[in-house]
């Protein structure tokens, strides 16, 4: 099964995910994002880390989930290549495999 | 939406008629030429009749014409809302709160620095951080960030970043009344704090230019710009901070549309009364992130003068700096009366026909695409009658990055500027397809279709020498 698509969009990186279920919907989702991030082939796994988040609908779960990915990359300098995600009702625990990448700028 | 619902109204004016589309308060009108026609499209239509649904909007849904489809409210977008029946919409500012252009002008001229663009473009990437992610060197403490927030430019310039001068020659001078930094959630600061004083990544740029071609001597001489001079040009906004905001803002807001009863066609298109509570939190925090983003263009500014002292021992002037993803509280004459109204600005440029620091129109700063030319223009009275004072922002994308990276090749844009002696650095040599003239409508039609419109008239047009992308 395709894992995802990304779509055009002129302004938005848009993409749809596909999934057996909804665990794997969002490891798709998730691996969909860090790819226009970093090249996930180049990504050295060395670190982990788990992940829990609690939501109040399914779809805002997996909105606060790829947001909790952003924010990784983005202040944590982590990239994820593999994430293993558990769904029960409106929580989530994901365990990722990750790197983490050089600071970029001045530290 | 459907091309052939477009009503022709003129020559670069077509109408989405009120009734096109269910609960339409007002028309749309899109400005564009038959040239652009041809890259419209239909979800910028829809867009541009969906924002036309939303309660308070005055006169029409405006759509430049470097539109296309963004996020709820088109890219190239204008709409204003009355301050006590209309409302506030994050999607109407955008994600990148106060991406603005700023252009710099030094006291050299292009065969001074031709010999040296290699050196001085490897300089200036190496002084400002740039990339997906970046950092600059300074290290805010939270009350700083906080003085940041509220401050805008005039922080930066009480902390050495540049002189006095430099907030007269800002939309707004710098710093938009109203911040309030305890509206801005503590992910956004998080965000924030690490970054003031870079470049960020995307479209955004700093271009060395020459002004390549004067139309209007004596707007040229007011804003202190000669043939051949070159100038510096910045592109960037409130990086992860203000795309923070907008992302809590908007979470929020869907959640009170429901409360306040607003019907959404499209649920990007949350929005909250403009009297309310929560609108008046919003533009607290969009205020503070569009004060960041004034601070970070002044920052940058600042290491950008310092290359220039010494590399050749001189300065540069700022022009003026323009806010092109924005809301703003503004008075206008609306049906023979004067009202206060939001004016949202996302990927639209405020074009004003007084601007206090010149004594003359205001200045507009339109970036084109890479490699292409960019443009100084005015604002107009016939602007602030049609649009709202408001023009373009830039060239406007018809491609998606990822139909830009699947039909162009690094090597083959960078060759591309090489011919044209167009030096470039950047940290991501993979994302260079999605920032080529390629995957952009034509500037210098852009540029003729506001000219021709009456809603901004051209001073000068500046050409690249060196790229930093972002």
């Amino acid at each position: 099964m395709q894992k995802n698509e990304f779509l055009e969009h002129t302004a938005d990186v848009t993409f749809k995910a596909y999934r057996r279920d909804l665990n794997e919907l969002f490891e798709n989702a998730a691996e969909a994002l860090e790819s226009t991030m970093v090249f996930l082939c180049e990504v050295a796994l060395g670190d982990s880390c788990t992940t829990k988040i609690g939501s109040d609908s399914c779809e805002n779960l997996l909105y606060d989930w790829l947001a909790k990915l952003l924010i990784t990359f983005e202040i944590g300098r982590f990239a994820v290549e593999k994430c293993f995600v558990r769904i029960v009702g409106l929580s989530l625990t994901a365990g990722c495999l990750s790197e983490r990448l050089g600071q970029t700028g001045t530290d | 939406m459907a091309f052939e619902e477009l009503v022709r109204l003129g020559e670069f004016v077509w109408e989405v008629p009120q009734d096109a589309a269910l609960r339409m308060r007002v028309p749309g009108r899109i400005l564009l030429s038959e040239v652009l026609m041809k890259y419209l499209e239909r979800g910028a239509i829809q867009q541009v009749a969906n924002v036309a649904t939303l309660p308070g909007i005055q006169k029409w849904s405006l759509a430049m014409p470097d539109v296309h489809t963004g996020y709820g409210f088109p890219i190239g977008g204008v709409a204003a809302f009355d301050v006590s029946e209309g409302v506030l919409s994050p999607g109407g500012v955008g994600f990148d709160i106060n991406c603005g252009t700023r252009l710099l002008v030094t006291t050299l001229f292009k065969e001074e620095i031709e010999l040296r663009i290699d050196e001085l473009t490897t300089t200036l990437f190496e002084a400002i951080p740039s990339g997906l992610g970046s950092k600059g060197p300074l290290r805010l403490s939270e009350k700083e960030l906080n003085d940041v927030f509220f401050g805008g430019a005039k922080w930066a310039v009480n902390q050495g970043y540049g002189n006095p001068a430099d907030l007269k020659h800002c939309e707004s001078n710098g710093c938009l009344d109203g911040a309030d930094p305890a509206k801005v959630s503590p992910l956004a600061k998080k965000r924030g704090k690490p970054q003031l004083g870079s470049l960020g990544s995307g479209n955004h740029f700093l271009e060395i230019q020459c002004v390549d071609r004067i139309f209007d001597k004596k707007a040229a001489d007011r804003f202190g710009l000669k043939e051949q001079q070159v100038c510096i040009m910045l592109h960037s906004g409130s990086r992860g901070a203000g795309h923070q905001i907008c992302t809590d803002y908007v979470k929020m807001f869907q959640a009170a549309s429901r409360k306040y009863s607003i019907e959404l066609p499209d649920k990007q298109l949350a929005c909250v009364p403009a009297d309310s509570q929560e609108a008046r939190n919003y533009f607290s925090a969009m205020a503070a992130a569009a004060n960041y983003a004034w601070t970070n263009r002044q920052v940058m500014s600042f290491w950008v003068r310092d290359v220039l002292e010494q590399k050749f021992n001189t300065t540069a002037t700022l022009v003026y700096d323009v806010a092109h993803n924005i809301a703003k509280l503004e008075k206008h004459t609306i049906d023979g009366g004067r009202k206060e109204v939001y004016v949202h600005r996302k990927g639209a440029t405020r074009a004003f026909d007084k601007d206090a620091s010149y004594g003359i129109e205001q200045p507009v700063l339109i970036p084109g695409s890479m490699g292409t030319a960019s443009y100084v223009l005015h604002g107009t009275k016939k602007a602030m009658s049609t649009t709202f004072g408001s023009t373009c922002h830039g060239a406007g994308r018809v491609l998606s990055r990822k139909a830009a990276r699947r039909s162009l090749t690094w090597k083959g844009v960078t060759e591309g500027l090489q011919r044209k002696h167009i030096a470039i650095k950047t940290d991501d040599l993979s994302s260079v397809p999605e920032e080529a003239p390629e995957a952009y409508k034509p500037i210098d039609e852009v540029i003729s279709v506001v000219s021709k419109l009456g809603i901004s008239e051209a001073v000068a047009r500046l050409t690249p020498m060196g790229v930093i992308k972002g």
